[in-house]
């Protein structure tokens, strides 16, 4: 599971404090967070690189390995967690690969705000591909999971309605 | 108290000549509160017009600043440590997780960190503690595999502005003065980059910017208190965490912190710096910790590096003494 959030020293996707010296300083670099358990289990090394990859795309980001990450166990299956903060883009004193590229479309079915808290996700060693290598490398976990262009777009708040009603 | 210090006694502002002083000003940092939003880090750069000190991912937690130097003069320390905080319970017990990743981290920080901070680098950061708490409180539940709840400390570093400061002591030009208010303070203007200081300070505070070769610290913003303001980075830490005010008043205040904390069951709650019979004679700037200083990257028992200097010339000057007789000796034996 992959799950986004913010950094005190960086404001939304870091178009303004990205431009900020004191700010960038404090948080230089896109990173990613694994438990030890994750990365010993993908292979991942603390300050190294890592790719990940979810429906959508893929993006590259070092890797921080810290206890405050922590498996959880949800109906006896271990899952693993990735925290992403979601502050680089392509511009600015400190460039990164942007988390928000790997988020679905999903509206939280109450208040249809953007659910971006919680998705699954693919983690490997290393940089990720670049130019149309990097289209294929999720190309090929599309078609491994049997996601089309029609994946995930119902909408679930009339399916309940349909259901209940 | 010891009389083997060059500089200042109780009271460091009469001692260095102000006859009416103001009261001797500091700051109180207790780092129970400190949330790390590093708010002090970029007001005092902000205030203090410092360039920013380059970009690089430590890996140190959420520190990408590692130490203070001549273009951070606060710090502000994240310290994760395997170790639970209050009574939260273990909602990992009997999860097949592995050993703690500290120390393997500690390994790739260090070697990134190099001879910039690598050889200075003294905190045992996310140090595994197991079964019961060192301190005698309640036992710490333990994975079956040995991992403990996690702690996250932060702290905000800074110039101690001590009350016997061997920069001080050691700097030729004067550069460095002991202001009205008990602080220590560089003039830019003065200093004429000989570093002697640098090495002096028992904290390793004072530094030298590279491209300039004058030495950077912390003025606990003398520009500010001489106007009757409070430092930069007192007036926008949002949690008071950093105190500012008479240290007198502020070492009360943090007596009764520590009392209040030890009733509340954090028995580790111990204060550094705030003691005037240290080897410092007591710091300006003090702390209050939740662990040993050196988790913190504090020398535990800092003593000013001048301390031994009246003794180190006294016995230069017997030792020239005896020469200069050898030598007159030799000569009176010459000429017979
Ligand atoms: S902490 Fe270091 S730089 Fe600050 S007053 Fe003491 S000796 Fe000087
Ligand atoms: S000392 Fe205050 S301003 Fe500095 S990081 Fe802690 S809470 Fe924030």
């Amino acid at each position: 599971m992959l799950t986004t959030y913010r950094l005190t020293e960086h404001h939304t996707a870091g178009g303004m404090s990205r431009w900020l010296p004191y700010l960038s300083e404090l948080q230089p670099e896109m990173f990613c967070e694994v438990s030890p358990e994750l990365a010993d289990t993908a292979g991942l090394d603390h300050l190294g690189w890592a790719t990940i990859v979810t429906a959508r795309a893929a993006i590259e980001a070092r890797v921080l390995v810290t206890d405050r990450m922590v498996p959880v166990r949800v109906h006896d299956r271990i899952v693993h967690q990735v925290g992403l903060p979601y502050h680089w883009g392509r511009n600015g004193i400190t460039t990164g690969d942007s988390a928000n590229d790997l988020t679905h479309m999903a509206l939280d079915p109450d208040v249809h705000i953007q659910e971006v808290k919680a998705l699954t996700c693919d983690i490997r060693p290393g940089r990720r591909p670049r130019g149309p290598d990097r289209r294929r490398l999720v190309e090929e976990y599309q078609r491994r999971a049997g996601i089309s262009a029609t994946t995930g777009t119902t909408h679930r708040t009339t399916e309940r309605l349909g259901k209940s009603g | 108290m010891t009389d083997n210090l060059l500089e200042g006694r109780e009271d460091p502002a009469r001692d260095s000549g102000y006859p009416q002083p103001p009261p001797r000003m500091g700051f109180f940092t207790d780092t129970s509160v400190c949330i790390g939003c590093k708010a002090c880090e970029v007001a005092c750069k902000e205030w203090n017009l410092i360039p920013d000190d380059g970009l690089s991912l430590l890996g140190m937690s959420y520190d990408n600043t590692g130490m203070l130097g001549a273009d951070t003069w606060r710090h502000v320390a994240f310290i994760e440590q395997d170790r639970p905080l209050g009574r939260q319970n273990n909602a990992v017990a009997l999860m097949p997780v592995g050993p703690s990743s500290a120390a393997r981290n500690a390994q790739v920080v260090a070697a990134g960190l190099g001879d910039q901070h690598g050889a200075r680098l003294g905190s045992e950061t996310g140090a595994t503690r197991l079964g019961p708490s060192p301190d005698g409180g309640p036992a710490q539940p333990v994975t079956a595999d040995g991992r403990t709840e996690l702690r996250w400390l932060m702290a905000s570093d800074v110039c101690k502005h001590c009350t016997h400061a061997a920069c001080l002591d050691v700097c030729p030009t004067g550069s460095l003065f002991r202001t009205e208010f008990g602080t220590v303070v560089v003039q830019e203007d003065i200093c004429n980059g000989c570093g002697y200081c640098v090495p002096a300070c028992p904290y390793g505070v004072i530094d030298q910017r590279k491209d300039d070769g004058r030495v950077w610290k912390c003025t606990l913003c003398y520009d500010r208190l001489s106007v009757g303001q409070e430092p930069a980075c007192s007036k926008a830490c949002p949690t008071d965490s950093i105190q500012f005010g008479p240290v007198d008043e502020l070492r009360e205040r943090a007596a009764h912190r520590v009392e209040q904390l030890h009733d509340a069951g954090v028995v580790e709650a111990r204060l550094y710096g705030a003691d005037p019979d240290d080897g410092v004679g007591g710091t300006g700037a003090f702390f209050l910790l939740l662990d040993e200083p050196e988790v913190y990257g504090f020398p535990p028992d800092p003593v000013v590096t001048t301390r031994d200097l009246p003794a180190m010339w006294r016995h230069a000057v017997i030792a020239a003494v005896g020469v200069a007789a050898t030598a007159l000796a030799a000569f009176a034996g010459a000429r017979r």
